[in-house]
Order: C-alpha cells, then structure tokens, then sequence
C-alpha cells in the first residue's frame, strides 16, 4: 500500500494514532470490566480524556525547569514518529535505510532523556525519583534488548528492516529465536513505561515522573507514550513476525493484524501483572534476561556460521 | 467558546480523594460512587480536577486541603462531605460546578496569576532580602481568593514542601541563618508531601546557596559511604492509597529511607469505621473480610496493579452491601485466586518488613506477602467457603486492630529505615495501620 515518500508520513502517524487510541480503548475496557462498570462506554474514554486534558491548566512549579520538562515532554511523541520512519509498511519504508534497526533503537533510546527530563525538571521528588527509576530501568533492559537485536541482525544479515522481514522466509524468527522476540516485547513495554515496566509513572510515587504534568502536557506526555508503544509493536512485527508474510490477505492487512495482536497483548499484560520493582527487575535483566540473550546471539551466530540459516 | 462548552461537556473529571482521619465510612461512599461512575482517581493534584475532601478536620487539615487545592489546575471545584448520605448529591454539584465556564475562566485567570507571582519570587529571590521584598509584593498580588492570610497566599502557589520557607519565611529564618530542624518544618511537609520535593532546610546558606530562591538539598552520608544529597520527604496525610492520618517522615538519599520518623494526625479518637460499625452488622465474618478486602485493594493499587485493586474494591462495596450472594460471584473467587497466584505480586513482596512473631504483633507475623495472603485467606473463606478458606472464620480481624495497628506504628521506623522508596510503600500497604482504632493521642516514633 505504502511505497515510500513523504506523503506517507502523515498517513503512518494517522493509522499509528488510530492504533494508540484502540489500544487505549481496549485497555480502559479491560479496567471498567474489573471495575464492574460497563465496558461499552469505556471506548469513548481515552477521547474524554482528551477533552478533559485539552482544557488543563499548564502546572508551573516555582523552581521547576520549564524548558527542560516542555522539550522532554515533546520528545516522547516525536521519537515515536521518527522511528516509524524506518517501519516498512507494505513493501517498503519510509526511509529504508540500510541501518534500520540502529535507527530505531535510537530513537527509542530518547525516551530515556524525555522521561528524565520530565521527571527532573518537575522539582518534585517524586518527580526526580521516577526519572531516576526510569534511568535504572534503562540500564536494566537496554542491553538484553541490543543482544536481542544483534541476534536478528546476525540471522539475516542485515540491518535493513524490509530485508529483515524478507530474510524470514518461512520460518519466523519468533520461531528461530523466540527469546530474543520476547526480550524484544519485555523492553518494547519498558521504554513505553507500560503496565509491569511501569515504576517511573508508578502509583506508589504518586505518578512519579509525571506527578506535576497538567493539561496539554500530560496530554502530548501520554500521546507519546502510547506511540511509543505501537511503534515498538508495529517493529516487532517485521523483526520477528515475518513482516507482510501471510496467506490470503494482503500484505498490509497482515501488518495490521500483527501489530493489533501484539498490542493486545500489552494491553492484557498491563492487566494481568502488577508492576515490577526497580530492583527486581535489575535482579532479573542482569542475571537471567542477559546470559539469556546472548546465548541467543551465540546459537544464531553459530549457525549462521554453519549455513543454516 | 462553543468548543470550550462541548470539551467540558465531554471530560469525565478526576477526583483527589483526601480522608480526614475518622471517616472511613464516607471514604467508602465516595470510593464505590467513583468506581461506578467510571471517574478516576488521580495520583497527584496535577492531575485533579475534583478534590473530594472525606471529613471535618480540624485547623491544620483545612490548611492541608488549602494546599492541596492551590495545586490543582483549572477548571476544578472542591467539595468537602460530611456524611455518607450527601456523597451522590454532592459529587453532582462538583461536576456542575466545572461546567460553569466564566466561573472557571475567572478561577483559572486568578490561578495564572498567582502562579506567576510565585515562580517570578522565586527565580527572584536569590538572597534574603529579595525574598523578604517577595514577600510583600504577593500579598498585593490581585485576584480575590477565600482563603487565608497572605502568609497562606504566598504558600498557596509553593507546590513543594519546604518551599514557603525557601520563598517566604526565608525573610525570618534566613536572617538569623539558623538552621531550622525538621520538626519545625513539619507541618509543611505534611502539607504539601504530594508535590514532594522538600529541600534541607538544616542546609547552611552560605555553603550550599540558593536555587531559584529555593534552598538546596544538604548532603550526608548514606549507608554506602558515600556523601549523597538528603531530601526530606513526608508520606501522608495527602497521598492517595495511604492510611489516613499517618505521617511518615522521610529523610532520602537517592530513593532510599535514611532514617524515617513516624506521627499520627489522631484528631478523632472516635473509634474505627471496621470496629464501630461491627455491633449492627450482622455477619462478623463477612465484614471482616470487607476490612481485608480495603486492606488488600489498597496494596494492590501501590503495588502498579490497578485493575487488580479496583476488582477488589468492587467485592470490598459488595462485601458491604446487604446483597447474601454477591461476593460469592465467580468473577470475585477468580479475582482472589489470581491474587493469590500471582507470582509477579509475590515477588515484589517477599522479604519485606519482616516482623517476628510475638504474642503482641502475632497478626503482622512474616514478610508482607505473609500478611497479604492472610488477607485472602480471610475474604476466601467468606467468598468460596466450600472450598476451604483454611482460617479461622471471624479471626480477631477486628477485635484486635487498636493492638495491631499499636504494633504496626511501633515497628514501622524501624521496618522501613534502609529500604527505597517503593519497598517503603509496600510495607505501610502491608501493615495498614488502622488509625482510627486508636485512641486520641499523638504518637510518635523515630528511627535512623
């Protein structure tokens, strides 16, 4: 459907937004069905919310850095558009560059800044201790996420994201390397700082990094990271799920399909899981998560090395 | 305008839910009508539209509630509900209050400007005088408002603890560069502990200066041997899903509690929503599952797991109401079974606040997953009775909470010292002393 140029880019952000807001949707279904309230309403909420936030008065906290909160929070949105860029959708991305995944990993290593700043120029604690917790979080999935990354890479040769998917052939990589795929799905709800991987916004802090945020900068705060997490289920789709590869729909269905499934996915983790300390999650990604993976990386290495994949 | 009107029309408000200590009952009120009317909760006053006062306090609760509703952005409207009956009624009148538009525009107007005043005296006042002069200048600020003195005025726009010192007071304290010590400070900090962030008053002015006319946080030894900055923070009384009327005192290098020092806020002294209402209920069994119920939905809800908590709020209410069958619902006994299942929830807590067995405390025995799974022992055995809930029925769930919420209050400093910030959390969710069971006293008790 999308073969490249710029006129794509406003109709990506548009069916990303589409995409953000049924997972928002979905997810607040999910909340009222437990909340025993009726969850047909519950489709119009993430659009009330809106409204609601729309009309906000902007917080200013004396002593608060402005700038630095405002540009963090932008930051958010706008790296999920600029790794959309390298999304191919159809049969070709926006920009297929050559290092595609290198691309979209930084761009969804901005959140990281975005969250800090945020949380940081809020002169809050709870503010600074959610941006701070966040920056933890970093440091605990980023790493088992690259090894992730260089597994797929290595397995196709490539960097390119359309030559990814294609490399797949019929055997997905989320068969060939089902740890690096769920690696990819732990951290994809890390940097969105979704549901179990949720501490940096987490309740306990009083919404932590996003304590003093009001109006329109929750708002485009919120946008951001649900963009964020389309983004990353939209990439996992021709990472791991064979891209456009399905039968009797078109390619571009299959995408669709894919991305919904996984953020159902998401939407149902949030709901099932509580959220995972800081520090057991360190516990967890250094000791398990990252021999794990780069077992991974080693057993797709080798054998790529003897031509078997 | 006309859009104006129709946003309004469409937002569903958010409510800041603050309970004066003493009034369970209307807490429970206000809880179920939120949850059925899909209005959420939110965590701070940032992100409030409604604050919903549960309560008559005294003075320094309604200088609390003052605070709190100078940190809430506009459009917003306040109510505070005195008996459970009036809780519909006037949640009703606070939705309509928001939807009077020129009422709002004035508010936020005002609001903007008192804003503006603070953030320009505070980037101002980089001395004492500056900050002294400051402090004049916002009590001519314009912009009618009705409350307080200017002394309340200028501490009104001031979201973060001690920073009504650090831009107001400092004009006396700064003078005698005395270092103010906590306590001092504490009623601010238990004002204004939702915005956080309480710079060290202790701190030396000459050494550490002034940002944004704020003082710096000093910094200390911590447990690594390091020299890390101390910020002072209060948990409670405003904070959402934490007992009402407990203060914890914070003194945090990183997130980590250095020392922590405890107070009750016990104004009441008019006994315990779950021991009072006992003598007319007619199940003692099926309400002390309630009490368990509250209990668990509100560690639940600390614990990142809010749909969990807001299930567990539904049978808390059903567990109330007069309905025999209604918590037996399948959907309840699958809730608590996941509970109870959930390894992602037990992880988190294992290991927390352990409290050894004695015969004063023998109900807070264990790490805090100990206690939460005798919570759903509790509720299963009155949920699922067949399928052998192992407890005693009617265990001295509510008998002994004056005893238990004593021991709770002793061990909490001393329980919580050396943990971060959310392990704190989880060990007050996992105790959850009932302050309302005690009598009226102020109790401290310190630790660090």
């Amino acid at each position: 459907m999308v073969d490249g140029g710029l006129w794509a880019i406003p109709l990506l952000v548009v069916l990303l937004g589409v995409l953000g807001y049924g997972t928002a949707a979905y997810s607040s279904a999910l909340r009222s069905r437990g909340a025993g309230t009726s969850w047909v309403g519950a489709f119009g909420t993430p659009g009330r919310e809106v409204a609601r936030l729309l009309l906000g008065q902007r917080n200013i906290v004396p002593g608060s850095d402005v700038l630095l909160a405002r540009i963090g929070t932008a930051l958010l949105p706008l790296a999920a558009i600029m790794a959309l860029l390298v999304l191919p959708f159809g049969t070709r991305a926006i920009t297929d560059m050559s290092v595609g995944v290198v691309w979209f990993n930084a761009m969804e290593v901005f959140s990281w800044v975005a969250v800090w700043m945020v949380g940081w120029g809020s002169n809050s604690a709870w503010g600074l201790i959610g941006a701070n917790r966040f920056l933890a979080q970093g440091l605990a999935y980023e790493l088992p996420q690259m090894f992730s990354l260089i597994a797929v890479g290595v397995g196709a040769g490539s960097l390119n994201v359309s030559e990814i998917a294609a490399a797949q052939g019929t055997l997905w990589y989320v068969v060939s390397m089902p740890v690096a795929f769920l690696m990819f799905l732990i951290s994809a709800m890390a940097f969105a700082f979704w549901g179990p991987f949720s501490q940096a916004v987490a309740s306990d802090a009083a919404g932590g990094a996003a304590t003093q945020l009001s109006g329109v900068d929750r708002l485009v705060f919120l946008v951001g990271r649900y963009l964020m997490l389309t983004v990353a289920s939209a990439m996992a789709v021709p990472l791991f799920l064979g891209g456009d590869a399905g039968p009797l729909l078109p390619g571009w269905a299959w995408i669709l399909i894919k991305t919904v499934l996984l953020l159902a996915v998401m939407v149902w983790a949030r709901h099932r899981l509580p959220t995972i300390r800081i520090e057991r999650f360190t516990e967890l990604s250094w000791v398990i998560l990252m021999p794990l993976t780069l077992l991974q990386a080693l057993v797709v290495s080798i054998f790529v090395l003897i031509g078997w994949m | 305008m006309e859009l104006t009107r129709l946003l309004l029309r469409l937002s569903v408000p958010r409510a800041f839910v603050f309970t004066v200590p003493g009034s369970t009952a209307i807490r429970l009120t206000v809880e179920r009508a939120l949850r059925e009317r899909g209005w959420a909760e939110a965590l701070s006053p940032a992100d409030a539209d409604i604050l919903v006062v549960c309560g008559d306090g005294q003075v320094a609760m309604k200088a609390m509630t003052d605070r709190v509703w100078d940190q809430i952005p506009s459009p917003r409207s306040r109510i505070r509900i005195l008996t459970p009956e009036a809780v519909p009624a006037q949640l009703d009148e606070a939705k309509s209050a928001l939807l009077d538009l020129d009422a709002m525009r004035i508010d936020a107007t005002t609001r903007e400007q008192e804003q503006a005043v603070a953030v320009e005296s505070a980037s101002g006042a980089m001395n004492m005088s500056a900050a002294a002069h400051d402090h004049a200048a916002m009590g001519g600020s314009p912009g009618g408002h009705d409350h307080g003195a200017d002394h309340d005025r200028a501490a009104m726009t001031m979201p973060v603890g001690d920073h009504d010192h650090g831009a107001m007071d400092m004009s006396d304290a700064g003078q005698e560069q005395a270092p103010m010590d906590m306590p001092e400070g504490g009623q601010d900090h238990a004002a204004t502990d939702m915005s956080g962030g309480d710079h060290d008053q202790g701190s030396d002015h000459d050494d550490m200066g002034m940002v944004g006319g704020l003082a710096m946080a000093r910094r200390g030894d911590d447990r690594d041997g390091l020299k890390l900055d101390q910020l002072h923070v209060a948990l409670g009384p405003v904070l959402p899903d934490w007992p009402a009327g407990l203060v914890l005192r914070l003194v945090l290098q990183g997130d980590i509690a250095q020392s922590a020092e405890l107070e009750v806020m016990g104004e009441n002294g008019g006994g315990s929503f779950w021991i009072s209402a006992d003598d007319d209920a007619t199940d003692e069994a099926r309400f002390g599952a309630a009490a368990a119920a509250d209990s668990l939905q509100r560690l639940l809800a600390v614990a990142g797991w809010r749909s969990a908590a807001l299930t567990g709020r539904w049978l808390r209410d059903e567990l109330l109401s007069s309905e025999p069958d209604a918590p037996s619902h399948p959907r309840f006994v699958r809730w608590i079974r996941r509970v109870r299942r959930s390894r992602a929830l037990r992880w988190s807590t294992n290991g927390l606040g352990i409290v050894d067995a004695t015969e004063l405390n023998k109900e807070l025995r264990g790490d805090a997953t100990a206690r939460w799974i005798r919570w759903t022992d509790e509720i299963l055995a009155v949920a699922a009775p067949s399928s052998g809930g192992s407890i005693a029925v009617g265990s001295s769930a509510t008998t002994g909470r004056a005893a238990r919420t004593r021991a709770a209050i002793s061990l909490l400093p001393s329980l919580v010292t050396g943990q971060d910030l959310s392990s704190v959390r989880l060990i007050v969710a996992s105790l959850d002393p009932d302050i309302e069971a005690l009598p009226s006293q102020v109790h401290l008790a310190r630790h660090g």
